[in-house]
């Protein structure tokens, strides 16, 4: 089990992640994209804690809680926002979504 | 190097174990999150997301930080997504159809290929990398007073900050997802 | 005192040309007043001359403008010569004063033309007794200005108006070569006075310095100032070929031809020839220019003779007769004898004014009526004028002993005889001593002779105009007595030594046989005429013989139409290049330039309009056309930013990644 390995499923989770906010439809599933990179990202944070000399350092540890709680508060705002979006727009396609078009 | 580990893996499974246990939950991680990026169905989506959660949260387990992992559960898998669930099931479309179409844009092909680029980028960045290549020192116990020290001393800034932060959401998403009055 | 001279008619003038229209009596009283004064004055002059002795000369210069260090002077001369001519010019001058009165009596510009005649008068004057150049060249001019004024006089008539300019405008011409000479003369010999205490230009020392630098064609400077200064003299005096303009002169009033184109004015070039003499001579007896003089003279001699036989107008007749006695005056001049052609000069003046007042009577007697073919039988209306006017013709014709023509004439032919350089001359002026009898023969029987054939009725003139008629046919026989060669007392008061009765002199160096020779011709020349005019009736006997030579004649030899076609005509063709120049190329040129500035205006307001407002227009659109575009890439979905965000995030790891 070396660092590359542990990192490489980060990137992989990440891109999964970054596909699924680029091509899906629906805003949720951007959402949801958007969580899964947050995971990957805290991946990363934690492997890099656990493979450094220097384990009694605890900012990876902190970093990825504080991280989560983020996710967790951006995941609460955007699904509100969503909700509001389709009581406006009647619809949950991001493409309906473009009032900002110039 | 990836032959080599495995090779470690098999030669000795007693010491590679540590290996395993990682490698298990990842692998139901990737597939899990491979699924909810391609299912069409929401609700089957959002399902396959918890499954990847609770899969990232072994994961964390696996690699030694403990409260992490539950934290990750708790939180993740607790809370958000259940509110991912109850968003859907407050936005499904008024004549029940499925979405529209299945990918936005100009279709997958964009979004993919950028994905994909992305991905080799960072394989490649990751395994040209000479610091990369470490194996997995052993593992050390962190006790959760030592957290709580750490956060009440060092990052105490953070932590009242993450406090303002999690207030103002809150109040923001309550205030977003009212009704309007009447 | 001599400055009174010219003084007085010019302050006549002055006061006469103030009088208004109506005020005969005390214009015509005040200016023959002054005139006479002036003739008084003159005698008295010529007295002085008389008393002091050979060769005196009184000389009064005075400075007239200082410029830097150089000044020019002016100044008046008395000598037997100028005393001479100023004694026979005003006499003369009074004489024609006084007929003016009887002529000019119905003339409604009496006035005026008392006043013309005035200024006329100071102005010889002052030529005469000039002692510089300048001054000559001054009063030269207000002579012009005078003789233009007085010809033109009646300019309501055309021809007269003609007359008046082309008078002017030739002796112009000439007045440039004088003007020229003048000027070159001033530069090379520092003055112009003509005699200053051994500084003057006629003085010895000038004249050797002027005879000794030489000029172009190789001729001596001093020939070459006296060429120019001949032009002059030869505009003024009519010789060929600026004679043309004193025939026309004739449309003044008769008065106005005896007095300045018979008697003074014309005489004016002679006059300047001889006053000048010593730069003619200069380069010797026979220098280039004397011989230049002496053939003019004598081709104008010869010429005007022949044109003077075809003519039909009375006065013009002694036109031309004027012309080829004056051109007999430069022939003297030419072959080197001052004395025969002053005598001449005086001569001439008193008999040819006469001749004039004379024919001017004789119109005046026929009511206006010029034109000789109208009249006839005069003599038994006009007793008193046919009488004079027998004493003027004899005169001029040479007659012989009695008139002073004979003997003036004799003594030029005989100098012309003697010349060096040619025989040329003397056949010239025989010749024209023969016409000059004929002509004046033809010219009598045509006037006086055969019967009236006009269709007024003759009377004779009243005695204010014979009267000078008389006096001057008594001088014309008096004068006879001072210039023969047996008492050439006239001929030495000029020259400076004072002569004797000595009759041996008739028979000396071969006089008698040209005296001889020019009776011969007189004679002939009379009885030719006589024969062939005794009886002449309306057309004349040689347009008869020969029709063509006659034609020529009466059309002057065609002079006045050669000048026509050709300076005239250049001149006109001048005015017409230049304003066709002015019209096409130059205003051409100034609408190119307009339309060349109105063109740059239209491009540019094309360029403005359709060049700048169209790269402005498309700039802007452009810019708006870009912005549209980009904005359309603001198509408000959020995964096509994110795309490009993520694709810009790989190129950027990997730029971080490979440098």
């Amino acid at each position: 089990m070396t660092l590359q390995i542990v990192l490489g499923i980060s990137a992989i989770l990440f891109s999964l992640g970054l596909a699924a906010v680029l091509t899906r439809s629906h805003a949720i599933m951007l959402l949801m994209g958007i969580e899964l990179m947050l995971g990957a990202a805290n991946l990363n944070f934690l492997a890099f804690w656990r493979f450094s000399p220097d384990p009694a350092a605890l900012a990876g540890i902190l970093f990825a809680i504080f991280s989560i709680a983020v996710a967790a508060a951006e995941a609460a705002v955007g699904l509100a926002i969503i909700i509001l979006v389709y009581r406006n727009l009647r619809s949950v396609e991001v493409d309906d979504a473009d009032q900002l078009k110039g | 190097m990836m032959c080599d580990f495995f090779h470690s893996l098999c030669a000795d499974p007693v010491n590679a174990i540590g290996g395993w246990f990682v490698l298990l939950p990842a692998a139901v991680l990737l597939l899990a999150a491979a699924a909810s990026v391609v299912l069409r169905n929401l609700i089957h989506a959002a399902l396959c997301l918890t499954l990847s959660f609770i899969a990232l949260g072994v994961v964390y387990l696996a690699l030694g930080a403990e409260f992490v992992g539950f934290v990750q559960l708790l939180v993740y898998v607790g809370a958000v997504a259940m509110v991912i669930v109850f968003a859907i099931l407050l936005t499904r479309p008024d004549e029940l159809e499925r979405s529209r179409s299945f990918f936005a844009g100009f279709g997958p092909a964009g979004g993919a290929a950028a994905a994909l680029a992305t991905l080799a980028v960072l394989l490649g960045a990751i395994f040209t990398s000479p610091t990369g290549d470490r194996p997995m020192p052993p593992a050390v116990a962190v006790p959760v007073a030592d957290l709580g020290k750490a956060l009440m001393g060092d990052y105490v800034v953070a932590l009242i900050v993450i406090g303002v932060l999690l207030t103002a959401a809150l109040v923001g998403a309550a205030v977003l997802a009212m009704e309007d009055e009447p | 005192m001599i400055a009174l001279i010219p003084t007085l008619p010019l302050l006549a003038a002055g006061a006469t040309a103030l009088m208004k229209r109506g005020c005969r009596g005390p214009s015509a009283g005040l200016v023959i007043a002054a005139q006479a004064a002036a003739t008084v004055l003159c005698l008295l002059a010529f007295l002085r001359t008389l008393g002091e002795g050979p060769a005196v000369r009184e000389v009064w210069n005075f400075p007239w403008l200082s410029i830097g260090t150089g000044s020019l002077s002016l100044g008046l001369l008395l000598d037997p010569l100028s005393a001479g001519m100023a004694l026979m010019v005003s006499s003369v001058t009074l004489l024609i004063f006084i007929y003016s009165v009887g002529y000019m009596k119905e003339d409604p510009n009496f006035t005026r033309f008392f006043c013309f005649l005035s200024l006329f008068s100071a102005a010889m004057l002052g030529v005469v007794f000039s002692n510089s150049l300048l001054l000559t060249f001054i009063c030269w001019e207000l002579v012009g200005l005078a003789s233009y004024l007085l010809i033109g006089f009646w300019f309501q008539k055309p021809a007269a108006a003609a007359a008046a300019k082309k008078a002017f405008l030739t002796t112009r011409v000439g007045d440039m070569g004088f003007l020229l000479g003048m000027l070159w003369l001033n530069s090379s010999s520092g003055t112009l006075l003509f005699y200053d205490g051994g500084n003057g230009c006629l003085e010895a020392a000038a004249l050797t310095s002027l005879a000794a630098k030489t000029a172009c064609f190789g001729l001596a400077v001093s020939n070459v100032i006296a060429i120019l200064i001949f032009c002059g003299a030869a505009g003024k005096s009519g010789q060929f070929p600026l004679h043309v303009w004193l025939p026309d002169a004739m449309e003044g009033p008769t008065p106005v031809s005896a007095l300045i184109h018979a008697a003074t004015m014309v005489a004016a070039g002679v006059f300047l020839v001889a006053r000048l003499f010593p730069i003619f001579s200069a380069a010797g007896e026979v220098s280039a220019a004397l011989i230049t003089v002496a053939w003019v003279g004598a081709i104008t001699a010869l010429f005007a003779a022949l044109i003077a036989v075809a003519q039909t107008d009375i006065k013009r007749i002694l036109a031309y007769s004027t012309v080829s006695q004056l051109g007999f005056m430069m022939l003297a001049l030419g072959v080197g004898s001052v004395t025969a052609a002053i005598v001449h000069l005086i001569a001439h003046a008193i008999f040819k004014a006469l001749l004039f007042l004379g024919a001017g009577s004789v119109i005046h007697g026929v009511h206006d009526e010029q034109d000789i073919r109208k009249m006839g039988g005069l003599r038994k209306f006009l007793p008193v004028t046919f009488a004079t006017y027998a004493v003027g013709m004899m005169a001029l014709c040479g007659v012989p002993f009695f008139f002073s023509g004979f003997w003036s004439k004799d003594e030029i032919l005989h100098v012309a005889h003697q010349w060096p350089v040619s025989h040329g001359p003397f056949y010239f002026a025989a010749a024209a001593a023969f016409l000059t009898a004929f002509y004046m023969t033809r010219q009598m029987c045509y006037v006086f002779a055969g019967k009236y054939r006009g269709s007024a009725h003759p009377h004779e003139s009243p005695a204010v105009m014979t009267v000078p008629l008389v006096i001057l046919a008594v001088a014309a026989i008096l004068m006879s007595i001072p210039v023969t060669p047996a008492w050439p007392w006239l001929h030495g008061h000029l020259s400076g030594h004072l002569a004797e009765w000595d009759i041996s002199r008739l028979f000396e160096r071969g006089f008698l046989t040209i005296a001889g020779l020019s009776i011969l011709l007189a004679s002939a020349g009379i009885g030719l005429g006589y024969a062939l005019y005794r009886r002449v009736g309306d057309a004349d006997p040689l347009q008869r013989l020969w029709a063509g030579g006659y034609r020529a004649l009466a059309n002057r030899l065609y002079v006045d139409e050669v000048y026509q076609a050709t300076f005239v005509k250049g001149l006109a063709g001048l005015g017409a290049l230049a304003s066709c120049l002015e019209r096409w190329v130059f205003s051409g040129i100034v609408s190119a330039v307009a339309a060349a500035t109105s063109l740059t205006a239209g491009v540019g307001d094309l360029l403005d309009r359709y060049g700048i407002n169209l790269a402005f227009d498309s700039l802007c659109g452009g810019l708006r056309d870009g912005g549209d575009l980009l904005s359309s890439w603001q198509n408000g979905r959020v995964q096509g930013y994110l795309k490009f965000l993520s694709v810009g995030t790989v190129v950027l790891l990997l730029i971080i990644l490979l440098t």
